[in-house]
């Protein structure tokens, strides 16, 4: 029997007292204490209602409660001082109405919440899914005795599969701000409420889910033995900075509606994941560029973070300007520009360029400014042609020559 | 000096003084009742006090009055409701009579000892009705219509 049935029963009782006394010899002071214990009761029974059915019933018994005290108006009157029978009953109602909306709002609220578990659970068995098939893939990489032409096949379909799993959990982050963000109303204090009192179940919850998406990247992200390329570390950083921009924006309303008494505890373990989520996505993010630079032969020094890397480019380049305007002579300049060019306009620009703008690898700022320092070395690099002032100094000569010859004769 | 040159001053005094004593005007027809009876807890000192009605007082010397020197009895609770010339009618559980009270400087004079039953009041309760005090025993169901003087009449219900 919940609280609010067992508060009614006591109403009715109260309501039957109430009706029986005035049918007999009672004092005024005993009808004033019936109705002031109703009237009590009634109160509790509209802050206390868990859903709109419940507090039409007690809506009704405000009704038969006004009507069964009408007879004593007057009397309730001059007794209930400041109050009177029609401002208390005015209250009263005013209180109903007030907690229906509120009621409302959140039947409503968790109508949509449902939706997002029953999505939620979609996405887990989607996601687990890929996961296995990633699994599996590793293992066979791990094991493999294959060819190389096989071990690349399974690792390519192994990145492959990252890949997918690495949308998935976009869609989701989208899906989980598509949905908290609407119901980021002034109502979540009533929802924070309404949950507190409500069980939540493990595999309907959130923030489980978000706990255990954050620890499965991370483990892949610690596992990995270099069967992942650099375009591979880009994407999941931008998984990474997207999710923690979506926990910000969320992720406290999620702890105050799903946490229950263990608000803070929640907080601080997703927090905690996801500041190493982060830390292991973008340190393999910055090895990888690295070691992709190095292999063609590009050195740009040491850089860890988007200022630390705009930084190392940009003195490179200036360096490389510098070194191209004293040997003008010789195209080894050229050649470092075009292989920094090919890595510029190749990569950054053109096949990593949506996770470099996404995952803050460089603003479009410092994608502008490095643009215009590339034009400038290319002109500095460019080799010069020397064939017509030579040409020209030959004819000179030959006419100088021709002169000469002429005035002797 | 001659009483003769007095007269005047006297008079003037006399006149002064007269209508010194006209300035205390009086408002008449004060209805001081109160519509619903006050129950109130006396603390351990026997103090109990109306905090609608303004009102704080010692109920000791009442018990004392009801029950004399050597019965005591524990009362939770007296009810008290104030008539319309201003007079107090007290009473409670245990109580075989309801005592008339008229209010004074920093007092309450005992205008009237009605007694209203031979044997103990067991759930006593005042009521105002049409001008008149009643006291209803709510066990019994029997309204005793209250007056100053005493009981007005007697009903029987039930």
């Amino acid at each position: 029997m919940t609280h609010a049935t067992k508060q009614l029963i006591t109403l009715t009782f109260l309501v039957l007292f109430g009706w029986t006394s005035v049918h007999a010899q009672t004092s005024d002071y005993q009808i004033k204490k019936g109705f002031q214990a109703t009237y009590t009761v009634l109160n509790e029974a509209i802050e206390n209602a868990g859903s709109v059915s419940e507090l039409d019933t007690v809506v009704s018994e405000i009704s038969e409660f006004e009507a069964e005290f009408s007879d004593h108006k007057e009397l309730l009157d001059n007794a209930l001082y400041p109050e009177t029978f029609e401002s208390s009953f005015a209250k009263l109602k005013q209180d109903a109405n007030n907690t229906e909306r509120r009621l409302l709002i959140i039947e409503s609220q968790d109508e949509k919440l449902s939706e997002l578990s029953s999505e939620l659970s979609s996405y887990k068995n989607e996601l687990e899914r890929l996961s296995n098939t990633s699994d599996s893939l590793r293992n066979a990489i791990n094991k493999s005795e294959q060819s190389e032409r096989e071990l690349a096949a399974l690792v390519q379909q192994y990145r492959q599969s990252l890949e997918f799993r690495d949308n998935a959990v976009l869609n989701i982050v989208d899906s989980l701000f598509i949905t908290y963000r609407d119901l980021k109303t002034e109502t979540s204090a009533d929802l924070v409420e309404f949950y507190d009192n409500r069980k939540i179940v493990s595999q309907d919850n959130p923030l489980e889910f978000i706990s255990d998406v954050v620890e499965e990247n991370i483990q892949i992200l610690k596992t990995d033995e270099g069967t992942l390329q650099t375009e591979d570390y880009l994407r999941m950083h931008v998984v990474q900075t997207r999710f923690s921009e979506v926990w910000n924006q969320i992720g406290n309303d999620l702890v105050n509606i799903y946490a229950g008494s263990n608000k803070e505890e929640w907080k601080t373990e997703i927090e905690s994941k996801l500041s190493d989520w982060e830390a292991s996505s973008s340190r393999n993010m910055w090895a990888s560029i690295d070691e992709y630079l190095e292999s063609n032969d590009v050195d740009l020094g040491a850089f860890d973070s988007n200022k630390s890397f705009y930084a190392s480019i940009e003195a490179f380049i200036n360096d490389a300007t510098d070194l191209s305007r004293e040997n003008v002579i010789t195209d080894e300049n050229y050649e470092q520009f075009q292989s920094f060019y090919a890595f510029w306009n190749g990569k950054i620009k053109s096949e990593w360029g949506d996770f470099v703008q996404e995952g803050d690898v460089l603003t479009m700022t410092q994608i502008s400014a490095i643009d215009s320092e590339i034009m400038n070395w290319r002109d500095e690099a460019k080799p010069r042609s020397f064939f017509i002032p030579i040409l020209l100094g030959i004819s000179l000569l030959t006419i100088v020559g021709l002169i000469i010859v002429l005035a002797r004769k | 000096m001659k009483l003769s040159k007095l007269t005047p001053l006297i008079f003037l005094i006399s006149v002064s003084l007269i209508g010194t004593a006209c300035n205390k005007f009086v408002i008449e027809g004060v209805n001081y009742s109160q519509e619903v009876e006050s129950v109130l807890e006396p603390d351990e000192n026997g103090n109990v006090e109306d905090v609608r009605h303004d009102l704080t007082f010692n109920i000791n010397p009442l018990l004392k009055e009801e029950f004399g020197e050597g019965e005591q009895l524990n009362i939770e609770e007296i009810r008290l409701i104030r008539n319309a010339e201003g007079f107090y009618f007290i009473t409670a559980k245990n109580f075989r009579h309801v005592y008339v009270m008229k209010p004074g400087h920093s007092n309450l004079k005992l205008e009237n000892k009605i007694r209203v039953s031979d044997d103990r009041l067991i759930s006593p309760a005042f009521n105002y009705r049409d001008g008149i005090v009643q006291l209803v025993n709510t066990g019994t169901n029997d309204v005793y219509a209250l007056r100053v003087d005493g009981i007005e009449e007697l009903n029987q219900e039930g």
